[in-house]
């Protein structure tokens, strides 16, 4: 071990406040004429300050404003769900009076030498019951089931307005 | 909390029931620091809790405190994560008390900082994540980790030295 070795494990000892006293004014000293030892010192610090700045970020995460007033998450959780069974219940009214307006991807252009090839018909469609939202502060999913379990189809909205008062459903998100 | 210690017992059933409330703000803001997602940290919170109470364990053991610390890290290291890591924003770290001021790299730093906890090997995070950011003492954190004082003090020396390692490398890049 180096002497910067032992005086760089005082510099811990010091920031930890378990330095021996007797220890300290070598411990002067030696920073007085070593660069590198006062850069170590002072990257020790700033670290030691960094984490107590990120615990009380921790601290102010897991107490956010929004639990403050839990009757109000609680009202727009219950909100968020009633809007998207009314909203499933008006998708399947719709779409059992327009078959044809079924959320599906353009077909894509015949392959050669396939034309006489069987045609694959479109899954049925039901709708989920439930929204799974994505991001508190983005977007809502509202997931689309088929019988085909490698498709999957989900509607996206930006916001909750968006879900309270449906546009017309003419272009789906994939 | 009203302990100094973390192994000191409640004198009264009614403390035991106001450290168990306490007890469990604290381990989810533990959880909090080794996950960084919010439903994460309650949802492994809870888990201990329930592997304590198989265990009837209780806020008046003295022993207590320190299992529920070590149950729960351990818990967060073996977790995969399922949920994105929570964003830290300039209004978070406001409210958390700093003084956030052109440039506003404050976050950036932050965030950094975050991601380089993550790399540490899991002994050294959480040894450093109880002394550095938790504020324990390196006996008590000893008596959580079921090792030594000085082995406690050397994993924080090595994730200390790293994540400095990491900084400078950084700064070259």
């Amino acid at each position: 071990m180096s002497a910067c070795d032992a005086f760089r494990d005082q510099i811990e000892r010091r920031i930890d406040g378990l330095l021996d006293a007797e220890f300290e004014a070598s411990l002067a000293a030696h920073l007085s004429r070593c660069r590198e030892c006062r850069d170590y010192e002072q990257a020790q610090r700033a670290l030691s300050v960094d984490l107590t700045m990120l615990s009380r970020v921790a601290h102010e995460l897991t107490t956010p404003s929004v639990a403050a007033n839990p009757t109000g998450s609680g009202w727009i959780r219950i909100a968020t769900r009633a809007a998207a069974i009314a909203l499933v219940i008006l998708g399947t009214w719709t779409f059992v009076r327009k078959p044809n307006a079924m959320p599906i991807a353009p077909s894509s252009p015949p392959i050669a030498g396939t034309s006489n090839a069987p045609q694959l018909e479109r899954p049925p469609i039901r709708f989920a019951a439930h929204v799974e939202p994505l991001d508190a502060t983005t977007r809502f999913a509202v997931p689309i089931e088929t019988d085909n379990p490698r498709v999957h189809v989900v509607w996206l909205y930006d916001s909750l307005n968006e879900i309270q008062e449906p546009a017309p459903a003419s272009a789906p998100s994939l | 909390m009203s302990h100094d210690s973390i192994t000191d017992a409640p004198a009264t059933p009614q403390d035991a029931a106001t450290d168990l409330t306490a007890w469990r703000r604290r381990i989810v803001a533990l959880a909090m620091k080794l996950v960084w997602n919010r439903d994460d940290a309650e949802e492994l919170t809870q888990e201990a809790f329930v592997r304590a109470s198989l265990k009837r364990l209780t806020p008046g053991d003295a022993c207590f405190g320190p299992w529920l610390m070590r149950t729960v890290a351990n818990l967060c290291v073996n977790h995969r994560r399922r949920k994105r890591p929570e964003p830290l924003t300039e209004a978070s770290l406001e409210r958390a008390g700093a003084r956030v001021q052109p440039p506003y790299d404050d976050v950036d730093r932050m965030t950094r900082l975050r991601t380089q906890l993550e790399q540490l090997p899991d002994q050294q995070r959480i040894a450093l994540v109880l002394r550095g950011m938790e504020g324990l003492d390196y006996e008590a954190i000893a008596e959580i980790m079921d090792l030594s004082a000085a082995a406690v003090r050397t994993h924080v020396h090595l994730a200390r030295k790293r994540l400095l390692e990491l900084s400078h490398e950084r700064d070259r890049a």
